[in-house]
């Protein structure tokens, strides 16, 4: 498990901006509500961020947006110094060849054994050599194979990645994220259709893999306890709008809890 | 009608055992029957006096036609294999050509609008034409002879196939595609890794099913010249030797059969692991 002391300390020092959100907007279609209302966030080097905040708040269509897989209505967002907004189709892969995306839903190709999917995450550097493993580069194959190994699972290299289980299918999906080599983790809801020692293994290994790495990590949670074990600090999202944003020491569990409790009321 | 109207505001009224039918369906009942009153008059019949004839004369035939005759076997088994060898060719060449076609036909990978209007249009056109006016046309421009029937063959499996093919690819859980596009993964990529292997099963058993269809239509094809045995039963037919036609149709009947057997078998185990 990572210390997030030890972590923030290591911020404090060398402060370079990892990603900067300003005024953001998203409107998914004309005339109805608007996702994301002028979201500002700027978050620095190393730091893990916790995005909390009730469904349909805007933390997946934030996580999307970075990347540009929902594209932005209005406000500008860079990554690693990189302007996403305005990139060109092949900037753009540049950015997202850079940042490691981990989906709920895992979105794994089924079908394709373990091995093949990691090989994937090679697409970005090597291009379309590593759609198959077949045509691969013969360190690219070495990588993934590592990568496999670094989550546990290179005895399942050749399994079909549909008879894994769920916590499997998300540890060979964070080893397809960490065969891109990325410099950001955006991760939404990574646990949420995960039992709960799977869950806690996936949180584990994405936290110690971003701290060896010294990656940034913005992961949307609705586990107030998970967001306040592993982050440090703590984002909360309503209806679009950023409703508070500290760092994880100023934060308790009833505080973040109540963002849930009054959207019920 | 007014009475029942006031009464119902004041208790449950029964139900009306027939209702009266929609202007739809009666305009429906009233073209369908003009259609087949003017079939009669035009010939388009089924009178009982011909139909017994019919039967008598297809006795006739059966009469003929046993035992069959065997004794042209070898060139027809050869003009069978030909016939074979073009629906194969023309499914592969075909299936070949769908799979770009039904990208660019699916509105979830296709490059551009106009490409995906340009594709569903070349689909749609494949398609609607039957194989045996492509039979004709194709004739016309390469000349009598297997090829055409392959041109044929391949022009009606990419209607099928690039149609299925879309569909599949139309169908695929949005999500895959998104996880390799944040990878910054290259389109061809994201085609090649991703949208292949998920469309596999779909495309192997659309792809069956059109070797099937094409077995069929590859032995009519002979019968405007395309090539294959249809040739060879035409003349045995226009020739009165109902023995050899009969030789003829029982080895296309067990091609057929074994071509639907193998598709079946390929198909379940796709399907089955």
């Amino acid at each position: 498990m990572v210390a997030p002391v030890t972590r923030t300390a290591g911020v404090t020092t060398r402060a370079d901006t990892a990603i900067e959100v300003t005024d953001l907007c998203v409107r998914y279609r004309r005339n109805t509500a608007v996702a994301l209302s002028g979201v500002d966030l700027r978050v620095p080097d190393g730091q893990t961020v916790a995005l909390i905040g009730t469904n349909g708040a805007g933390k997946s269509t934030l996580l999307r947006c970075l990347v540009r897989l929902i594209e932005p209505t209005e406000g500008t967002i860079s990554i690693g110094g990189a302007q996403v907004t305005g990139a060109s189709r092949r900037m753009l892969r540049e950015i997202r060849q850079e940042v490691g995306f981990v989906f709920q839903r895992f979105h794994l190709i089924p079908r394709l054994t373990a091995f093949h999917n990691v090989v994937h995450g090679g697409m970005g550097r090597h291009g379309s050599r590593c759609a198959w493993p077949v045509t691969a580069s013969a360190g690219a194959r070495r990588q993934a194979m590592e990568c496999l190994d670094r989550v546990g699972l290179a005895a399942y290299a050749e399994r079909r990645v549909d008879t894994l289980s769920g916590g499997q299918q998300q540890r060979v999906a964070i080893a397809r994220m960490l065969m891109q080599e990325p410099r950001v983790i955006l991760a939404d809801e990574p646990v949420a259709s995960l039992d709960p020692a799977s869950a806690g293994s996936v949180m584990d290994l994405m936290c110690a893999i971003a701290a060896e790495r010294d990656v940034t990590v913005i992961v949307a949670l609705h586990q107030v306890d998970l967001a306040l074990r592993y982050a440090d600090r703590v984002v909360g999202l309503r209806d679009g709008v950023v409703e508070f944003d500290r760092g994880v020491r100023d934060c308790d569990a009833a505080q973040l809890n109540s963002v849930y409790a009054e959207a019920v009321t | 009608m007014s009475g029942a109207i006031s009464e119902a505001s004041t208790r449950a009224e029964l139900p009306a055992r027939v209702h009266r039918p929609s202007l739809l369906s009666l305009v429906i009942v009233l073209i369908v029957g003009g259609l087949l009153v003017h079939g009669w008059t035009q010939g388009a019949t089924v009178r009982p006096d011909s139909l017994a004839d019919g039967v008598f004369r297809l006795g006739e035939f059966v009469e003929d036609a046993v035992p069959p005759d065997v004794s042209r076997i070898g060139p027809i088994l050869k003009a069978l294999l030909v016939t074979v060898e073009m629906a194969l060719l023309g499914t592969i060449i075909g299936v070949i050509l769908s799979l770009p076609l039904a990208v660019f036909a699916a509105r979830n990978t296709t490059p551009h609008w106009s490409l995906y209007g340009v594709s569903r249009a070349v689909i749609t056109v494949s398609r609607t034409i039957p194989d045996l006016v492509w039979g004709l046309i194709f004739v016309i421009a390469v000349g009598l002879g297997p090829e055409a029937g392959v041109l044929a063959i391949t022009v009606d499996v990419m209607g099928f196939c690039g149609r299925f093919f879309a569909e599949a690819i139309e169908d695929i859980e949005p999500g895959r595609i998104e996880g390799l596009r944040a990878l910054g993964a290259p389109r061809a990529g994201v085609l090649v890794g991703g949208v292949l292997p998920a469309c596999l099963p779909s495309f192997v058993t659309t792809s069956m099913f059109a070797l099937e269809s094409s077995a069929r239509s590859s032995v009519v094809l002979g019968l405007v010249g395309a090539g294959g045995i249809g040739i060879e039963l035409a003349t045995s037919m226009t020739l009165l030797r109902y023995d050899e036609a009969a030789t003829i149709i029982l080895s296309i009947l067990g091609v057929v059969v074994v071509f639907e057997r193998v598709s079946a078998e390929i198909r379940r185990r796709v399907l089955g692991v």
